[in-house]
């Protein structure tokens, strides 16, 4: 079943693997996986950009109520951030969220010390709870301007 | 929930164990003749047990002896936990000279380490408990002992695991064969799903609730579902049909029959939904559930299982299917392999290969195998 294009809904592109099952571990935890959907591995943090920008970007002009996460690792440039939004049209920037780690997702498995797919449902139980157990670790330290935006848009269309 | 299982001798396993510990779903992949479906069969033959067929001759045949070298006993063990407690159930086939049907060589349970009856050839001795001493007595070589000892209670060990068995739901549907007919009611369906009708009137008339479960699933996949009714249509048979809406006042009725081969496994998969839910937790085998559903519906359906059976029971799937490959990872990912049709196949987990960039792209090419 394809999310419903007409009501709000969530699109989620994983950089890599490693990335898709953290992906994984949050969808298989939120209470309605009807909203979002967990698209195909990019294959890599400029492949994320290239294929949004050519697969998906016209159709978040299409569809007003498609949101999109990019799920990349920063590896350690925290410039990555504004140098991907620098490439989306700003019409759906403020549909489009880049969320990840500053190193890289296998860093955090090795920081949390739980397989990736823990990782992601523990991200999504404190999204649930509204804490910030492993949402406030150091590896996401630089992006919580980001994860803010993403609490403040997202949280609602996922888990109310 | 299945632990560990090991297998000797049987189809292309031997010496093979694979541990789940405590994984609730675990996806099985591997080439075509890899072992998935032979392996589906080995857990098949613990149901059957449990449901009661106990001639050996109607489990195993001569051609299941690996490479029919039957001068080898064919061993299977299965370490199961039910209700927190570890039940290790052990059955050892033989088949000697000049006899035409296998033979029991061994068998026996233990609770938690504890021996609850073990066998040797026609001698079984039953262990002590607290409601009997120690009995031993004989059986026909040819029968197996599980599904024929006499249960002191529905909390005797022997009847947990029966039970627990029986219930297992081990699926390889053909939807063809599903016409949602009944002729009676059962909590235990067939492989093929050719016994939907009973299963879903059976657990319908247990368990009424279960209706809510079925229905919140289905009308996720099909919005315009309105519910479903059973007819009868002759002496003791019974017809499914399901209604969808037209408008806000009027509805279209449709036979189950004449669904289509996905959406009867929408239906199948919401059974499987509410049974783990309402008579569970159960164990699931569901050989490539990705089968006749469109490539938009494989990913909601996968997860849906995974999800049910998060909180309680476990399944096991099987896939060639790329987005419902792309629903596990590499610690619940198991990759089955076979060199040839001449050797075993051997099982890793994901996690063992180091393969560099997508899964996908790996398994299209080939390359998983290379790539250790």
């Amino acid at each position: 079943m394809s999310v419903n294009k007409y009501r709000p809904h969530i699109l989620v592109l994983p950089e890599d693997e490693a990335t898709r099952q953290m992906a994984n571990g949050f969808y298989q935890n939120i209470p309605d996986q009807r909203y979002t959907q967990i698209l195909p591995v990019a294959g890599g943090c400029d492949h994320v950009v290239d294929c949004f920008k050519s697969d998906y970007m016209s159709s978040m002009t299409a569809y007003e109520y498609r949101h999109f996460v990019l799920v990349i690792d920063f590896d350690k440039r925290p410039n990555r951030l504004q140098h991907i939004k620098d490439q989306i049209d700003p019409n759906v920037l403020a549909r489009v969220f880049i969320l990840g780690a500053s190193l890289e997702a296998e860093d955090l498995r090795r920081s949390v010390g739980a397989n990736l797919e823990t990782i992601g449902q523990l991200l999504a139980q404190d999204c649930q709870n509204q804490t910030r157990n492993i949402w406030g670790n150091a590896l996401f330290e630089t992006l919580q301007d980001e994860i803010e935006r993403a609490k403040k848009i997202l949280r609602p269309l996922i888990f109310s | 929930m299945i632990q560990r299982i090991y297998i000797n001798n049987f189809k292309c396993f031997e010496n093979f164990e694979i541990k789940m510990e405590e994984l609730s779903s675990i996806l099985m992949i591997g080439r075509n003749g890899s072992g998935k479906t032979s392996f589906l069969q080995a857990i098949e033959l613990f149901q059957k047990i449990g449901r009661g067929i106990n001639r050996v001759g109607e489990l195993i045949g001569v051609q299941d002896f690996s490479y029919g070298r039957t001068e080898t006993p064919m061993r299977f063990e299965c370490d199961f936990l039910i209700d927190k407690k570890l039940y290790k159930y052990t059955i050892v086939f033989e088949l000697p000279k000049k006899f035409d049907e296998p033979r029991i060589k061994e068998e026996g349970l233990q609770l938690d380490d504890r021996v609850i009856y073990s066998r040797n050839a026609a001698q079984i001795l039953l262990s002590k408990n607290s409601e009997s001493n120690a009995t031993q007595f004989s059986l026909d070589w040819h029968l197996i002992a599980l599904p024929v000892i006499h249960q002191q209670s529905s909390h005797d060990p022997i009847s947990v695991l029966k039970t627990w068995l029986s219930r297992m739901i081990i699926l390889a549907p053909i939807a063809k064969l599903m016409d949602g007919n009944s002729t009676g009611t059962t909590l235990e369906p067939n492989r093929d799903g050719t016994n939907f009708g009973e299963w879903f009137t059976g657990l319908l008339g247990q368990y009424p609730a279960a209706y809510a479960t079925m229905m919140s699933h289905l009308k996720g996949i099909m919005s315009d579902i309105t519910d479903f009714t059973i007819e009868p249509i002759g002496k003791n048979a019974k017809s499914l049909n399901v209604r969808f809406s037209v408008d806000e006042k009027n509805y279209f009725s449709t036979e189950f029959a004449q669904l289509s081969d996905g959406e009867k496994c929408f239906f199948l998969c919401a059974l499987v939904l509410a049974a783990n839910k309402h008579y569970g937790p159960l164990f699931c085998f569901w050989d490539e559930p990705d089968n006749y559903l469109a490539i938009s519906e494989v990913g909601f359906f996968v997860s849906a299982l995974r999800r049910s059976f998060q909180n309680g029971g476990q399944v096991f799937i099987t896939s060639h299917n790329s987005e419902a490959i792309q629903k596990f990872s590499d610690h619940n990912t198991f990759v089955f392999e076979r060199s040839s049709h001449l050797e075993p196949t051997r099982v890793k987990m994901l996690s063992e290969f180091q393969i560099s960039g997508s899964l996908v792209n790996a398994l299209i090419l080939g390359d998983e195998c290379q790539q250790v």
